[in-house]
C-alpha cells in the first residue's frame, strides 16, 4: 500500500491570513472570538448579535495581488478556499510546476455551499421584491464551486468534486484523498475544507437550535453555553511519499489512517459508540495502538451534548489511564469553521506535533465531572508522534483522522 | 445620466481599458456568462429591462450597447409620461 504524505498546507481564518499566523496566535493563546453584529445589507432592523470568529481582514490579500477580479468573481468560500490552497501549493512546491498541477486531483469539503450568494438572492427577491436575481447565484451558491474555483485557477484538471457531510465534511475529504492515493489513482490530491457561514440567515439558523453560546467557545468547561461560528478555509496537499522523496519535497507528516462511522440515530445527538468506533477504526488503519501517546484533537464545539459525548467517547476508546494522551480543542480560538473545522484542526494538530508544542484550551472556567480529559489549558510541550483529530458532525457523521510526524514508531 | 460614463464603469468590472465604440464585446474579452452578468448590472443600475437576452449582446459593439441603453431609458421616460394620463382615467 502506498504511504501518503502531507507536502504542503495552508490556513485562513480570525487567527491569521496563513499558517504561521496561524500558529503565533494559537501558541499565544489568542482567541479570535468576539462580539458581533450582522444585518443583512441595507435592513438595520434586522440584526443578528453575538459572537463570532471573522476571518483576518488580509484573508484574500495574497490571492488578490496575484489575480485578477475577474478571476475572483465567486462566493466568498471558494475563495478563501482558493486563498489557503494557494498558501499550501506555494508551500509544497509544485506552485508552478503546470505538468504536476495538471495531472493532480481535488477532493475538498465545505458544509453550507455559497451563503452569501443565497441569501442576496433572497434580499432581492423577498425584502426588495425584485423580480430577479444575479445570474452568477447558482454558480456561487452550489457546494461543489470551491472545488471548481480551485480546478479553474490553479489548472488542475484530475479528479475534482467536493464532499458534503456538514461538520466533517473536510475531514472526509482528507480522508477520501488518503484513500485515493493509497489506491494508485494519483499521486497528489489538494484536500481540505472550506466555509463562509457568517450571514445573517446562517447565524440565525444556528441561533435558533440553541446552540449557540453568547461570548465564548469553552470546550469541557463547566458552565459551558455551546458553540461560536468561524469561517474560512484549511488546505494540505497530500502526496504519494514515493512521488513526494523523488522530488524532494520536504514531508510535514504521514497522513497515516482514517476511521469514519455513522450514528444512525439522531439528526443533532451525537452517539459516544459509534464516535469511539470512528476513533478505533482511524487507530487500526494507521496501525497505532491505543495505548501510543498521541495528541488528541478534539471536535469540542463547547455545546453541552457534543463534549459530554464526546468524553465518553475519548474513555471508551482509550479505556487505558495512563496513556499520557494530551488534548487540544482549538474552536476556543478558531471557532467553528463548519465544512473547514475538520481541516483546519488536522493542519493546526500537524504543527502541533512538529513544533513539539500543544496549543492551550481557552475559555476553561473550570473541570466539568461529565468531561473528565487530560486538557492542555496551558501550552504543553509535546513527545509524542502522532495525532488524532476528531470531527463529529449533525446528522451523526463522524470522521477521525491520524497523523504520524517521521520516524514514529 | 450620463449613460456612457455609467457603462463604462459597470463594463470596468470586467475590461479594464476604456472601450472604443466600435469594439465589439466579445473582441473586448468578454464571454457569455460576462455578457449576463452586464445586462443584468445594466437593468439594475438604469432601472431598465433590455429586449435582448443577455447571451446576444455578445455580438454587440460597445457603441451599440450605449445606444442600446440610451433607447430603454427614452422608452421608459415615455412610459412615464404616459402612466399618471392612465392612472387617472381608470
Amino acid at each position: 500500500m502506498r504511504k501518503v504524505v502531507v507536502t504542503g498546507m495552508g490556513c485562513v481564518s480570525g487567527l491569521g491570513a496563513n499558517k504561521t499566523t496561524t500558529w503565533d496566535s494559537l501558541a499565544a493563546g489568542k482567541s479570535a472570538i468576539r462580539p458581533v453584529s450582522v444585518s443583512p445589507q441595507g435592513q438595520r432592523e434586522l440584526s443578528f448579535a453575538g459572537a463570532a470568529a471573522p476571518a483576518v481582514t488580509d484573508a484574500l490579500d495574497n490571492l488578490a495581488a496575484r489575480y485578477e477580479d475577474k478571476q475572483l468573481n465567486v462566493d466568498l468560500f471558494s475563495n478563501f478556499a482558493a486563498a489557503a490552497t494557494l498558501e499550501a501549493l506555494e508551500d509544497s512546491g509544485v506552485w508552478g510546476d503546470a505538468a504536476k498541477l495538471s495531472e493532480a486531483a481535488i477532493i475538498y469539503g465545505n458544509a453550507s455551499g455559497g451563503n452569501a450568494a443565497i441569501e442576496a438572492g433572497y434580499l432581492r427577491l423577498f425584502l426588495s421584491r425584485l423580480n430577479n436575481v444575479h445570474p452568477l447565484t447558482i454558480p456561487r451558491l452550489m457546494n461543489s464551486a470551491a472545488a471548481s474555483h480551485l480546478s479553474m485557477l490553479f489548472g488542475i484538471r484530475g479528479h475534482c468534486l467536493a464532499i458534503a457531510s456538514a461538520c466533517a465534511s473536510s475531514a472526509h475529504a482528507i480522508g477520501e484523498a488518503m484513500h485515493f492515493i493509497r489506491s494508485g489513482r494519483s499521486s497528489i490530491v489538494i484536500t481540505g475544507g472550506s466555509d463562509a457561514s457568517l450571514t445573517f440567515g446562517s447565524l440565525q439558523g444556528w441561533k435558533a437550535l440553541q446552540a449557540m453560546a453568547p461570548d465564548m467557545c469553552r470546550p469541557f468547561s463547566i458552565d459551558r453555553k455551546g458553540m461560536v461560528l468561524g469561517e474560512g478555509a484549511a488546505t494540505l496537499i497530500l502526496e504519494d511519499e514515493e512521488h513526494a522523496l523523488k522530488r524532494g519535497a520536504r514531508i510535514y507528516a504521514e497522513v497515516a489512517g482514517a476511521g469514519s462511522t455513522s450514528d444512525a440515530a439522531h439528526l443533532t445527538q451525537p452517539n459516544a459508540e459509534r464516535a469511539a468506533a470512528a476513533i478505533r477504526a482511524a487507530h487500526a488503519d494507521a496501525q497505532l495502538d491505543e495505548d501510543a501517546p498521541v495528541l488528541f484533537s478534539a471536535h469540542g464545539t463547547g455545546t453541552r451534548l457534543n463534549d459530554r459525548s464526546e468524553a465518553s467517547a475519548f474513555r471508551l476508546a482509550y479505556p487505558s489511564r495512563s496513556s499520557g494522551h494530551v488534548v487540544i480543542a482549538t474552536k476556543s480560538a478558531h471557532g467553528h469553521m463548519l465544512g473547514a473545522t475538520g481541516a483546519m484542526e488536522f493542519v493546526i494538530a500537524i504543527l502541533a506535533l512538529t513544533k513539539k508544542l500543544a496549543p492551550p484550551v481557552l475559555g476553561f472556567l473550570g473541570p466539568d465531572p461529565e468531561c473528565d480529559l487530560p486538557l492542555a489549558l496551558e501550552p504543553v510541550k509535546l513527545s509524542c508522534h502522532a495525532a488524532v483529530s476528531a470531527s463529529f458532525a449533525f446528522g451523526g457523521l463522524n470522521s477521525v483522522l491520524i497523523a504520524k510526524i517521521p520516524n514514529s514508531g | 445620466m450620463n449613460v456612457e460614463r455609467e457603462l463604462q464603469t459597470i463594463i470596468g468590472n470586467k475590461v479594464k481599458d476604456p472601450l472604443e465604440a466600435g469594439t465589439k464585446l466579445m473582441d473586448a474579452g468578454l464571454d457569455s456568462l460576462d455578457v449576463i452578468e452586464l445586462a443584468f448590472d445594466i437593468e439594475d443600475r438604469f432601472k431598465v429591462q433590455l429586449p435582448q437576452i443577455g447571451a446576444e449582446l455578445i455580438s454587440f459593439t460597445y457603441g451599440d450597447l450605449c445606444r442600446l441603453v440610451e433607447k430603454q431609458l427614452e422608452a421608459k421616460a415615455d412610459d412615464a409620461l404616459v402612466a399618471p394620463a392612465a392612472t387617472i382615467s381608470s
